[in-house]
């Protein structure tokens, strides 16, 4: 069932959509706390908190963008409270992602996996800047749109393609590191 | 390395994601093609979009996550606070955390039987295949493991790969069949119907590929398909929804027209659709529909085409109805329908 009937169906006080629409986000949102740096027990309560705030508000509830950019968002913003972050998200000065220094090193046990490609990658998108990482892996791993990504951080859909471009710059140049190596 | 821009990079991203438009597509193609900057980088892309994990999907675990969050539910709404209309709500919410066990040892059932399922599957080794076969006059509706619907129209063959959904999902198909893919970016989902290959992320199309036919046809309901023939890539063809692609087997050209996806959808509702086809291609549909084998007496029926949509109805009826407006007698001899007649 698409998201907009679930929602619908909801506000209407259906239980098994309500059922059927944590059942469908809870894997993604519990990937999702950890990467913004919650421990599991912040993290469960920040999904539970949500939804069951979502159910007992349900007849006001106000979705913007989508369901899925709600979630994010509302689960988001419980974390950074717990962290006493701002729950506006701190823009890095355009120059610093770029200007990021790559080590040309590889620890002996990369060089051993260096043909797992695959894990490299996602260890290269784990050196990225903290903010860059988030907004990449919001968009990589949990195909969010920019303007959803937008929403959930309370920044400008510009601002969250930059983030992906110089992440994906970032990763091709370790790439080449790595051909090179090779 | 050099640098690409912002816009090419989040175009190569979105033909990774299949959200791009026709247009974006064909001038991606283009630039793949001309530019070796440009397809350096598409592949440093699709191989970095093709690294990201899989977001793990621990049942257990939402279960109980969510079986906590109805309990609370359940004890905020019994709080004894409102008016009797509100007690009779409470009963009802009471009843619900069975329910919700109840369901959750479905699922636990349901996963487990899945999961056997599997194994059982790939120990019969990966080449093996799957076959679904309709017969004449049958429909059936096949559900596969990773979500995808498939309805197979009458006397069809759908055989799905030992190995379906380890890297990719591949099936064939020999008929006519309407597909309705879950969407997986990560493992493409492919129809091979002869020397036409039909690729997608996840959509909803009809593919219409029978033996004795003289076309393969892939309509495009919604979303985006890729088509390839022969292995051909500069022959690749990337539809839109509501264009049609029809392979001719005879000269091996395609070209790609609009539909109404009535017309080709309709024998899902059970409904017979003639759509301006030749009394040859009529013919070797009613045979599908009905089940018995159709035959035309008279070459001058060869000129006529037929255009009508009959709801479920008996094939004496539909000839009855033909007859109307078109000068035709039938007869059968044994088990074959025999039609005579000229056009108007």
């Amino acid at each position: 069932m698409e998201d907009i009937e679930l929602l619908s169906k909801v506000k209407a006080g259906d239980r098994d959509a309500f059922n059927s629409l944590f059942l469908k986000y809870y894997p993604l949102l519990a990937d999702f706390y950890r990467f913004l740096g919650a421990g599991t027990d912040d993290g469960e309560d920040a999904i539970a908190d949500v939804f069951l705030d979502l159910w007992l508000k349900r007849d006001r509830l106000q979705v913007h963008t989508s369901i899925k950019s709600y979630v994010y968002g509302a689960v988001k913003n419980r974390i950074y409270t717990l962290n006493g972050k701002n729950q506006k998200m701190q823009v890095l000065p355009e120059e610093y992602a770029s200007e990021q220094p790559i080590s040309n090193q590889l620890h002996p046990d990369e060089i051993l996996f260096r043909k797992e490609r695959r894990v490299m990658i996602q260890r290269f998108v784990d050196e990225l800047p903290e903010q860059g990482k988030l907004i990449f892996m919001m968009h990589w791993q949990h195909q969010l749109e920019h303007q959803e990504i937008a929403e959930i951080l309370n920044i400008s859909p510009n601002t969250v393609k930059t983030h992906i471009y110089r992440a994906i710059n970032y990763c091709r140049k370790r790439l080449l590191l790595l051909n090179n190596q090779q | 390395m050099a640098y690409m821009d912002e816009h090419h990079y989040l175009l190569i991203i979105g033909y990774l994601e299949g959200k791009i438009t026709e247009e974006e597509t064909q001038y991606l193609l283009q630039k793949v093609q001309t530019d070796k900057e440009f397809s350096d980088a598409f592949e440093d892309i699709a191989e970095i979009w093709s690294a990201r994990k899989a977001i793990p999907n621990n049942n257990l675990r939402a279960n109980d996550a969510l079986n906590r969050i109805n309990k609370k539910i359940d004890e905020l709404g019994a709080i004894p606070d409102q008016s009797a209309k509100r007690h009779s709500n409470t009963i009802i919410l009471k009843l619900r955390p069975l329910l919700a066990i109840a369901a959750s040892v479905l699922l636990l059932v349901c996963s487990f039987w899945f999961y056997n399922n599997r194994l059982n599957n790939n120990s019969a080794g990966s080449l093996a295949f799957t076959e679904n076969r309709t017969t004449p006059g049958q429909k059936k509706k096949i559900s596969l493991p990773d979500g995808t619907v498939v309805t197979l129209n009458a006397s069809s063959n759908l055989r799905v790969t030992g190995n379906f959904g380890d890297e990719k999902r591949e099936v064939y198909l020999e008929g006519e069949a309407f597909f309705d893919v879950k969407r997986n970016p990560e493992k493409p989902f492919i129809v091979h119907t002869g020397k036409v290959a039909t690729q997608v992320l996840g959509t909803h199309f009809n593919v219409s590929a029978y033996a004795n036919d003289a076309n393969i046809t892939v309509s495009l309901v919604q979303g985006k398909v890729q088509v390839d023939m022969n292995n051909d890539l500069s022959k690749r063809i990337i539809l839109d929804p509501g264009k049609q692609m029809t392979y001719s087997k005879t000269d091996g050209q395609a070209r790609v027209t609009d539909f109404t996806t009535e017309d080709i959808t309709g024998w899902k509702e059970n409904k017979l659709v003639f759509n301006y086809d030749s009394w040859t291609d009529a013919a070797k549909k009613l045979s599908r529909w009905y089940g018995i084998p159709v035959q035309l007496q008279d070459s001058t029926l060869l000129r006529c085409k037929l255009k009508g949509t009959f709801e479920n109805i008996p094939l004496t009826k539909v000839l009855g109805q033909i007859k109307m407006v078109s000068d035709i007698s039938w007869k059968m001899q044994g088990n074959t329908m025999i039609i005579s007649g000229k056009c108007n």
